[in-house]
């Protein structure tokens, strides 16, 4: 095995223009802004579902507290 | 500020060596939570939560910081930025309030172990040991999904970091 002397920076957007991956359509122009994938909506509505959760039980005292 | 691709390694063992140790030792803390409410050893249960104030105070609460310290500095050091790419937005959204959660819930950490030096546990104190457990379960499985963000690199860039990619764009094409 020999190591390749590449710089790692992580890996940078494949995807700039932000098109969605899958089968080809019609393609996102470079000078667009673009879209929020569906990985970051899924992830935020987790959160403020958790969010939610939290703080329901929270205040109908399902949480314990300390003293 | 662009670091030098040796500054920028290190920066980023640093932030790996940090991450990982802050994963395990919240896994430590979870299993001795666990143990700490299951055991039918009182002296063993009141080792345990005494070992968990340590724990926390001298291992989880410093490798959270350098965790975050070192991240801050590896995305700010690197072309990759801090708000430039959503997983490291995400990144940032779990570590922060994970740190700042965790520096609220050094109290009943405090608490029971104060009562674990002190008496036996009893059932008095169940509330305060299962929020051992909900508490660590929560923080590793937050940690759990930072590490796999990390890893996986999920795409997607910010409307921010496309904006610097175009003006980037824009500055190589004028120097031509």
């Amino acid at each position: 095995m020999t190591n390749t002397p590449t710089e790692d920076t992580h890996v940078t957007d494949p995807n700039p223009a932000g098109n969605p991956p899958g089968p080809p359509g019609p393609l996102r122009r470079r000078d667009q802004p673009p879209v929020r994938p569906r990985w970051v909506n899924v992830f935020g509505i987790v959160v403020i579902v958790l969010i939610v959760v939290f703080l329901a039980l929270h205040f109908t005292g399902h949480v314990p507290m300390h003293r | 500020m662009t670091m030098t691709p040796g500054q920028r390694r290190f920066a980023l063992t640093a932030h790996v060596v940090s991450s990982v140790g802050w994963f395990g030792a919240v896994a430590v803390f979870l299993a001795l939570s666990i143990a700490g409410l299951t055991s039918r050893d009182v002296q063993m249960v009141r080792a345990e939560y005494l070992v968990m104030e340590s724990i926390t105070w001298f291992v989880i609460v410093p490798l959270c910081i350098a965790s975050a310290l070192t991240g801050l500095v590896s995305s700010l050091g690197t072309a990759l930025g801090l708000f430039r790419h959503y997983w490291i937005l995400i990144k940032l959204v779990l570590t922060i309030p994970s740190t700042i959660v965790l520096i609220v819930h050094m109290g009943p950490i405090s608490l029971v172990s104060h009562v674990a030096a002190e008496r036996p546990l009893s059932s008095a104190d169940l509330p305060l040991q299962i929020q051992m457990v909900a508490a660590a379960g929560a923080a590793l499985l937050v940690l759990l999904v930072a590490t796999g963000v990390s890893v996986y690199k999920p795409r997607g860039l910010t409307r921010y970091g496309w904006r610097k990619q175009q003006e980037q764009a824009m500055h190589v094409i004028g120097r031509r």
